[in-house]
């Protein structure tokens, strides 16, 4: 009697816990609903597709025919090229002045304008960067941009260039107003990376910094052996940051010279665009999104590896 | 330089600083003003007739052609009413969605929850450049093309995914007396999510809320392919198709963009804090 007592506590304790579960799988639903639908769907049907002749509606299994025509795409070497030059930039940028202005702004004496230089450059990144890659094209007018009008004025006539139409150094001029998004542009101190290093260097303990101090440590050796090593997490996120916005980046491009002239500013993003939005050929840049993806997931993965240093936070 | 003499260690280090500071300033006032310098000139042409803009490009003259900006607004207001509807609708939708999952990840344990918790971490590694294709593809059969749902629903399940990361660290370092507390006053697992979690968990909903307004109020190129109707277009395709219309009509063109930088200025002008620990902790999510 007594133990088919226990038994039927129990069971009602079961089904209780298993009632009491079920507002908590209720939480789930809506995050998971649009995780499926809107996430991984079109995760799968990208690599799926990838691998079909695709017009958004009708689809023929082609194999791996799309990887292959995309070895001999005209665009392809513009593209490599072109992607090269925007990424060693922006990682060239990213890597020297916004840290040396970081290092500034977290040293200086007065607290009161280290808020005001981080209010400062973190302004632009609230302006909606549509908005400054517009300006920049209106910098580069070449009839009536103020950079042509001031060589002009200045008598420098023969400097004169129509920036975003010659082939020869439109990327050149691209590379300054950077890949948009994080707010990384000409002169390359406004922007994510700088609120990236100051949170790096804030993150030194005092005691660290005062002991050097007390031993009489130059700025110069301060930076070198105590800032710097202890910052390394922080330049490993600006790297890959930089790397994985600039591979995908063409919002600039597609803005203002979406590709051209001929193929001198061609990107893989403006060319998976064409392919899906202009020519209709979806499964062709499914295929060019598979390799951008693959090629962003190595370069994440070695940066991660090989970087990795003891000041890593850990997010748990 | 090491200093020989101890004692006037101190005083001597101040001098060598404040001297170094004034390097300092000058780097950071001349980086300042070249990345303020286009922004003036956007100031002033937007104040300009063209005859003026023709004449002088740099500076303010007279008189002020306040005109720009009413005919400007006339194009752009509708654009930043748009991207209000939509950055509004993201941001509620973001925050019901990841807190709620946030909540049941952080404080109970039922099956499968690391799995799931993977699953959905695991989309932080995948670009948007990946998934824009199929998404379109998608948005399109769900017909919700040329709407704003198709702007806010793949938007929500876009930042959805790091805003559940954080509210769920979050989440899980909240003490569990509180929790116990409630449990002991009778609460269930509703109340506990909309009394005790939520209220707490402000700094970081705070957080979800200034990466959602700047990820959807610049959005460019989702925006861009799924919007063809001149009414639906939010501020940056706005602004784009603005620029073809206006062409060299530089004032009016100058005074929209002016206009649509506003809103979030004004908004960065009061919480500038929130922005710098938002942006930050978003840049970080590697």
């Amino acid at each position: 009697m007594k133990h088919f007592h226990v038994r039927q506590v129990s069971a009602r304790r079961r089904r209780r816990r298993a009632l009491s579960k079920f507002p908590v799988y209720l939480c789930l639903v809506p995050a998971l609903v649009f995780l499926v639908v809107f996430s991984y769907y079109p995760f799968f049907s990208a690599f799926y597709h990838s691998l079909f002749k695709w017009d958004g509606v009708n689809s023929t299994f082609v194999g791996i025919k799309n990887f292959v025509d995309l070895a001999g795409d005209d665009r392809l070497g513009p593209s490599v090229k072109n992607i090269f030059i925007l990424t060693s930039a922006g990682v060239f940028f990213a890597l020297t002045l916004p840290l040396i202005a970081a290092v500034f702004i977290h040293n200086l004496k007065s607290e009161r304008m280290r808020t005001i230089y981080r209010f400062v450059f973190t302004m632009p990144l609230v302006i909606p960067w549509v908005v400054t890659v517009l300006v920049w094209q209106f910098l580069y007018d070449p009839l009536d941009g103020p950079i042509n009008r001031f060589l002009i004025a200045a008598g420098y006539p023969e400097f004169v260039r129509a920036w975003l139409a010659d082939p020869d150094i439109a990327i050149f001029a691209l590379t300054l107003i950077g890949g948009g998004g994080t707010g990384v542009g000409f002169p390359f101190v406004a922007g994510l990376n700088l609120l990236v290093y100051l949170s790096g260097l804030n993150n030194i303990s005092s005691e660290v910094k005062e002991a050097a101090i007390l031993e009489g440590a130059t700025s110069w050796q301060m930076f070198r052996s105590i800032e710097l090593p202890l910052i390394r997490t922080q330049i490993r996120i600006n790297l890959v940051m930089t790397i994985i916005t600039q591979l995908q980046a063409f919002h600039t491009i597609i803005l203002l010279t979406r590709g051209g002239p001929g193929y001198s500013t061609m990107v893989p993003g403006m060319a998976m665009y064409q392919d899906a939005f202009e020519f209709s050929r979806m499964g062709y840049a499914s295929a060019i999104g598979v390799v951008l993806f693959a090629i962003m997931m190595v370069i994440t993965l070695i940066a991660n590896n090989r970087l990795r240093s003891s000041t890593d936070f850990d997010p748990n | 330089m090491a200093k020989p003499k101890p004692k006037h260690r101190r005083p001597e280090l101040m001098a060598v600083l404040r001297k170094e500071d004034r390097v300092k300033h000058a780097y950071l006032l001349i980086a300042a003003l070249l990345t303020f310098f286009p922004f003036w000139l956007l100031f002033v042409v937007s104040f300009k007739s063209l005859p003026q803009f023709y004449h002088n490009v740099w500076i303010l003259d007279y008189p002020l052609h306040f005109e720009n900006y009413s005919l400007a607004f006339r194009v752009v207001g509708k654009y930043i009413i748009n991207s209000a509807i939509v950055t509004a609708a993201t941001i509620v939708g973001v925050l019901f969605v990841s807190s709620l999952a946030a909540f049941a990840f952080a404080r109970y344990s039922f099956p499968a929850r690391n799995f799931l918790f993977m699953l959905i971490i695991s989309l932080l590694m995948v670009p948007s450049v990946l998934t824009m294709v199929p998404a379109f593809v998608l948005v399109k059969n769900l017909g919700m093309l040329n709407s704003l749902w198709g702007l806010i629903l793949p938007g929500i399940a876009g930042l959805q995914v790091f805003a559940i990361y954080l509210l769920r660290n979050f989440m899980a370092s909240l003490p569990e007396e509180l929790f116990e507390a409630a449990r002991m006053d009778g609460a269930g697992i509703w109340r506990s999510y909309w009394h005790v979690a939520l209220p707490l968990s402000r700094p970081v909903l705070s957080i979800v809320v200034i990466t959602s307004l700047l990820n959807t109020w610049n959005d460019f190129i989702w925006p861009l392919i799924v919007i063809s109707d001149d009414d639906l277009r939010t501020i940056p395709i706005g602004l784009a198709f603005f620029r073809t219309q206006y062409q060299t009509d530089y004032g009016p063109l100058m005074a929209g963009y002016i206009i649509s930088l506003l809103p979030l200025l004004i908004v960065f002008l009061f919480i500038s804090r929130e922005f710098v620990r938002g942006l930050t902790a978003g840049a970080i999510k590697m």
